[in-house]
């Protein structure tokens, strides 16, 4: 493994963004989805609450708890991942460590692909745990395991989830270009904002950020039939050129 | 042998002028001091030769290559602590000089050796398990001058490295850079503190206005004299021009 490789992740695994991002990732999106979909079956909910569970009411036990999962972790995953790139190139320079990192060796640009790089690892691991969390309590808890559609949607989710994970890193290239994470935090927030007014106004299919989690039920079922894969492959593309922006934003001189 | 030089090096951020026509070279084993102001250009061309800074013009020569074509085995042999020191506050003392070594080339165990030398020569072992976050500003600094020097750097570049640093890491620092100038490093070095300076340089060269103005005697009697003598008189000059 490569020095940069190395101690990027020395430092990312020590950082108090992991520390709060890993669980939050892990925990939070099996923890809601069995919640809602326990509560929508047997809770006795009445006005805005009743209309908002009806969807988990709906088909199996497990395909409603993938339906649940895969909404909250999409929007978790994109923020988390936003916020731990935000940190691994902002706080570089909000730490004033990145003039050590000049005249190495290793260029800025393998520093930079070491920070992608942990940060795209980290999406997959946390993602697929959280994933494997929901079916595992599913399969544990429902006589006979998942129905051929459960796995289908399980599969749905996995490539939804990651997508909208590592559209996350795209916020990399922010914190390098304005040199610090508040700019990149900001962007989250206000990608997040315009991706709901989009979504709402009917164009989220072609908003990168919006696509994925449409794809995986996050607007209803309607909407996510009309995510085409050339939908998805717009927001793999834009991860794929988010990502060399950030590097090449992150190796250019300081003044 | 010169193992730094730079010749007519400009950089100006708009209207204000930082490097004007600099011209600067080190030779192996030798301690070359620059004095200055603040604002007179010393830490902007430091920067310039580590890549920080994009200049407007001029050459910069690393160890006999053109910095524009320095690769990984040139800057393998640069150690630099510039404004900052490298201490990531997660990390531990010695896991910062570890991950220093390490980006400077040396293997997993090298590195590892190296740290636990720089690490006790700078006197931190009490602190060498402890987070660099919970360092004194002092300690901070040593971490990045164990840093600088770890990997044996045949050329070193230090911008003000007793900032912050009590007495006695004064010392340990005056040890470290006359040991290294004894077995042949280059050593640019720039300080307020002249009488520092005279302990350690073989030449003292005054910045100022974005140049070198003139070369001050490491063993005359009054540097502080001959220092601010020098500067009035290049700032008359400017005037009467």
């Amino acid at each position: 493994m490569s020095a940069a490789l190395v101690i990027e992740w020395m430092k990312f695994r020590r950082s108090m963004v992991a520390r709060l991002a890993t669980p939050l990732l892990v925990i939070a999106p099996p923890a809601f989805s069995l919640g809602a979909v326990w509560m929508a079956r047997t809770a006795n909910l009445d006005g805005p609450s009743a209309e908002r569970f009806a969807i988990y009411r709906e088909g199996t036990v497990t395909e409603a708890r993938m339906l649940a999962a895969g909404q909250i972790l999409c929007v978790v995953a994109l923020i988390a991942a936003g916020f731990v790139v935000s940190w691994l190139f902002g706080r570089e320079y909000s730490d004033h460590t990145i003039g050590s990192l000049y005249a190495l060796p290793v260029t800025l640009r393998s520093v930079a692909t070491a920070k992608i790089t942990v940060a795209a690892l980290w999406v997959v691991a946390c993602v697929t745990t959280a994933l494997g969390l929901t079916v595992a309590a599913s399969v544990l808890s429902i006589p006979g395991g998942l129905t051929t559609n459960a796995w289908r949607q399980v599969a749905t989710v996995a490539v939804a989830a990651n997508l909208m994970g590592l559209l996350g890193l795209t916020f990399a290239w922010v914190a390098a270009a304005t040199r610090g994470y508040l700019g990149a935090v900001g962007s989250i927030i206000g990608v997040t904002a315009v991706s709901q007014i989009l979504a709402s106004i009917g164009v989220g299919g072609w908003v990168p950020y919006v696509a994925p989690a449409m794809w995986a039920g996050a607007g209803g079922a309607e909407a996510a039939h009309e995510i085409l894969a050339v939908h998805l492959l717009g927001s793999a593309a834009f991860i794929v050129l988010g990502a060399f922006a950030a590097v090449g934003s992150f190796d250019r001189p300081l003044d | 042998m010169t193992a730094l030089a730079v010749a007519g090096l400009r950089k100006s951020y708009g209207g204000l002028v930082a490097l004007d026509d600099m011209d600067l070279d080190v030779e192996h084993g030798e301690v070359h001091a620059i004095v200055g102001l603040n604002g007179a250009g010393k830490t902007t061309l430091m920067g310039s030769v580590v890549g920080q800074v994009e200049l407007d013009s001029g050459q910069i020569t690393v160890l006999g290559h053109d910095r524009a074509d320095c690769g990984r085995s040139v800057w393998a042999k640069v150690g630099h602590f510039i404004e900052y020191p490298f201490a990531y506050p997660e990390l531990t003392v010695r896991e910062n000089v570890v991950a220093a070594a390490r980006l400077h080339g040396l293997s997993g165990t090298d590195a590892g050796r190296v740290a636990d030398t720089w690490v006790s020569h700078f006197e931190l072992d009490r602190w060498s398990d402890r987070q660099a976050r919970t360092l004194s500003l002092g300690n901070t600094q040593r971490v990045g001058l164990s840093c600088a020097f770890a990997h044996d750097p045949d050329l070193l570049i230090l911008d003000e490295p007793t900032n912050a640093l009590d007495p006695a890491g004064v010392l340990l620092l005056r040890d470290a850079i006359v040991e290294r100038a004894q077995s042949g490093t280059a050593v640019l070095v720039s300080s307020h503190h002249l009488d520092e300076v005279a302990r350690i340089a073989d030449r003292i060269s005054v910045v100022h206005a974005g140049r070198v103005i003139g070369r001050l005697d490491p063993h005359a009697i009054d540097l502080e004299r001959a220092f601010f003598a020098m500067l009035h008189s290049f700032d008359a000059g400017v005037r009467a021009s």
